[in-house]
């Protein structure tokens, strides 16, 4: 028993701090459940864009690396993005945003890895799911605030 | 004292006594397992909408232009008093709110009821919004093209 629970802490120590890593803190889109589907096991990196307040955004972060939410930002994570697609030409790139983030910051994220497929050349396609989190039935309309 | 130890080794009796209490280790096995428990954070109910840019041409592909390629239904997205307004090109008519661009986008849809219908669900879609729109109204906006049928969904520019 106490061999499990030196395995079960060394799995949870472990994937506590893979998710911290991908899952900034933020509010999701809501969406209607049946909608949206399921995360599957397919390679995906996670791109978060940080929000800030008043709608605007901290930058961009992806596997760790934080980017501006600038010009240059967006150019350095294409770069990085690009990386990716050379070493998996079916990676699938996934924008988490915070609802009230202004639409001028989430989408050169996601412009990112149109240019990103371009640069990687090789057949990549940008494939880009789009994270939110789905309203449990009972729970209020999809449209609530924060 | 060093053969005092020594006898204390040879007597079994002696030997039984020294033993680990294992009690305060698993004690605390279980505190952190308890912490990890708690504080991991897990996908919840996250879930996925699959999108799409529209393709990048490289330098010089601009002009080339795709003869073939169908025009795509463009819906804006503005800001305005009381949430997004949203607004359709192809003289459809504006709907107040994304449910009912929903039914519009549904209404419009080729089906085998709809014979007449303006659109196959293949048929091109972009989403254009200003700048300064929450993206959870892009996203309600996004939900409402793909409940409605379309499979072809993706963003354009903010502007």
């Amino acid at each position: 028993m106490i061999d499990v629970s030196f395995l079960l802490i060394v799995f949870f120590a472990l994937v506590s701090g893979i998710s911290n890593r991908e899952q900034a803190k933020m509010s999701l889109s809501r969406v209607r459940e049946g909608v949206a589907a399921r995360p599957d096991d397919d390679a995906r990196w996670v791109l978060n864009v940080l929000p800030a307040a008043d709608g605007a955004s901290a930058g961009y972060a992806l596997n760790g690396a934080i980017y501006p939410a600038d010009a240059d930002g967006a150019a350095g994570l294409a770069e990085a993005l690009a990386e990716g697609y050379r070493a998996n030409p079916r990676l699938e790139v996934n924008p988490r945003a915070d609802r009230a983030t202004h639409y001028r910051f989430v989408e050169p994220a996601m412009r990112a890895a149109t240019t990103a497929a371009r640069l990687a050349g090789g057949g990549a396609l940008p494939r880009l799911n789009l994270v939110v989190e789905e309203q449990q039935a009972g729970k209020g309309a999809p449209t609530d605030g924060a | 004292m060093a053969r005092e130890h020594r006898r204390m080794m040879r007597d079994p009796r002696a030997r039984a006594r020294v033993s680990l209490s294992i009690t305060p280790m698993i004690d605390v096995v279980f505190q952190l397992l308890i912490y990890f428990l708690l504080t991991a954070g897990f996908m919840g109910n996250e879930r996925h909408l699959r999108a799409e840019m529209p393709p990048e041409q490289a330098e010089g592909a601009r002009s080339r232009g795709l003869a073939l390629e169908a025009e795509p239904l463009v819906i804006r997205v503005t800001r305005g008093g009381g949430g997004a307004r949203i607004a359709l090109d192809a003289g459809l008519a504006a709907p107040r709110d994304a449910r009912e661009l929903e039914q519009v986008l549904r209404d419009a849809l080729v089906a085998p009821d709809r014979p007449r219908g303006l659109f196959t669900a293949d048929h091109p879609i972009r989403i254009v919004a200003t700048p300064d729109v929450p993206w959870e109204d892009v996203v309600e906006v996004f939900n409402a093209v793909v409940a409605a049928g379309y499979r072809s969904v993706a963003f354009g520019g903010a502007r």
